[in-house]
């Protein structure tokens, strides 16, 4: 199962109070979809008891703050303390916060109703949102930390972020953002050596599903300083890192990572060992070619050197050769000026048959495009 | 349609999270609208279980309007 799904199910499996697994039969699903269902019970479950939360916080404005405190922990416990808390002005929630335990206020973070909540986790004080997410990072609560993110206020995730010293924890909290466009944000509060942690963290609690994931949100400088991170890691990680690739179909994830790389670590990449196998380049290829991610992958092949590009070439004139006319449609002229100025000569007649029996009619139209440009003459001369 | 779905659809579950339950494969909108179902019960139990435990606490001669509050 792609790990956002397995994500995503696990959000849900949470709000329904049901066994992680139980909604395996989900997976195929949309995503947008089942986060936008997710998010429709939710608010359904909260109006369901929306007039008991209000009368629990009518009777607790009429006693002091700490005998609401006491009652909420005595005997109305985290999750009533939860709908009540979205239903009391903020500043009085954030007084009644200030005299709860912080294992209680952390429980009862995990059950607030995301759009009722919003405006009383941004009033949220810093020291009060630092608190809590401390615990709640003891508790492994990534998922309710990941929608801290969206709401508290930036001086809040600063300090957060600042005291988050587990790379794993790094990883699953982005991993579980519901806009991932924030992505950016958290990443770049990060120290270098939290960055390096992150990458680490990968390698050590397999996570590289996740990481290859999330790297598809993430800008480019980000993502090449990243990159570069996990460049530095080593042939062994490398290798893996390309298995995960290829079991999980986040070939066009990993192409964009390696892209924003420099380009020391491009050339180690493309050039190792794995990548000779023609299961996983086949793998690689059939992924491009559903994903439409042609000019990420043809930016790289002439990095490839001729014991890479050669087996590389077999494939995509061969098993994965009625892909080609898509790459002469969807490619930019340039990335396939790129490979076909790239060609071995051995190449040219292998790569000239496919086109002509796979491609023939989205090759004119290429070469009519691009008549004057050198790369292709020879190429031009085989097919005729 | 189920008689989960139908529940749901009685308690006010909004349209477009029917709609998205009822365009799962039947046996799959079914077993969803039953786990949905099954939650909604456990909250009621947790929520109406709160509000008793509330007004036990409360001292004897407050019992009658904090009840009124609480259960109108």
């Amino acid at each position: 199962m792609h790990i956002e799904t397995q994500a995503e199910l696990l959000k849900l499996s949470r709000l329904l109070e049901s066994e992680e697994n139980t909604l395996d039969f989900l997976d195929g699903q949309d995503l947008g979809q089942v986060a936008a269902f997710r998010n429709t019970v939710s608010a359904f479950f909260y109006a369901q008891h929306q007039d008991s939360y209000q009368r629990l916080a009518g009777i607790s404005k009429l006693v002091p703050t700490g005998a609401s405190a006491k009652l909420a922990t005595s005997v109305l416990g985290s999750v009533l303390a939860a709908g009540i808390a979205s239903e009391l002005p903020a500043d009085r929630a954030i007084k009644l916060a200030d005299k709860l335990p912080d294992d209680f206020l952390a429980k009862l973070c995990i059950h607030l109703e995301p759009s009722q909540s919003r405006d009383l986790l941004a009033a949220m004080p810093d020291k009060i949102v630092a608190r809590v997410a401390q615990t709640l990072l003891a508790m492994d609560e990534h998922i309710t930390l990941a929608r801290f993110v969206a709401v508290i206020k930036p001086s809040a995730l600063a300090a957060i972020t600042a005291t988050v010293d587990s790379g794993e924890a790094m990883v699953k909290i982005a991993l579980y953002l519901e806009d991932k466009s924030k992505l950016n944000t958290l990443l770049e509060l990060l120290s270098e050596d939290q960055q390096r942690a992150t990458v680490k963290a990968a390698t050590e609690h397999e996570l590289w599903p996740a990481v290859l994931s999330l790297n598809g949100h993430v800008n480019t400088d980000l993502r090449g300083q990243l990159g570069n991170m996990v460049a530095d890691q080593g042939e062994a990680v490398l290798s893996h890192l390309i298995e995960v690739a290829s079991e999980q179909r986040l070939w066009t994830n990993l192409l964009q990572a390696v892209n924003a790389m420099d380009n020391a670590h491009q050339q180690n990449i493309v050039n190792l060992e794995t990548l000779r196998q023609a299961t996983v380049v086949e793998s690689l290829i059939s992924t491009v070619a559903e994903e439409g991610s042609w000019d990420e992958l043809l930016d790289l092949l002439p990095l490839m050197d001729q014991a890479h590009l050669t087996p590389a070439l077999e494939v995509l004139t061969g098993a994965q050769a009625a892909s080609l006319a898509q790459a002469l449609e969807k490619a930019h002229d340039s990335k396939l000026l790129g490979l076909f100025g790239h060609l071995p000569d051995s190449a040219v007649a292998g790569m000239a048959e496919a086109i002509k029996t796979n491609a023939a009619s989205q090759w004119q139209a290429f070469a009519g495009r691009n008549g004057d440009a050198h790369e292709i003459e020879a190429l031009k001369a085989a097919i005729g | 349609m189920s008689d989960s779905i139908s529940t749901l659809k009685a308690k006010g579950l909004p349209a477009d999270a029917l709609a998205f339950i009822e365009s799962l494969p039947a046996d799959q909108g079914s077993q969803l609208a039953d786990a949905v179902l099954a939650a909604v019960a456990t909250k009621d139990t947790r929520v109406e279980k709160a509000m008793n435990n509330a007004l036990n606490v409360v001292p004897g001669p407050f019992r009658r309007p904090v009840k009124k509050m609480l259960f109108g």
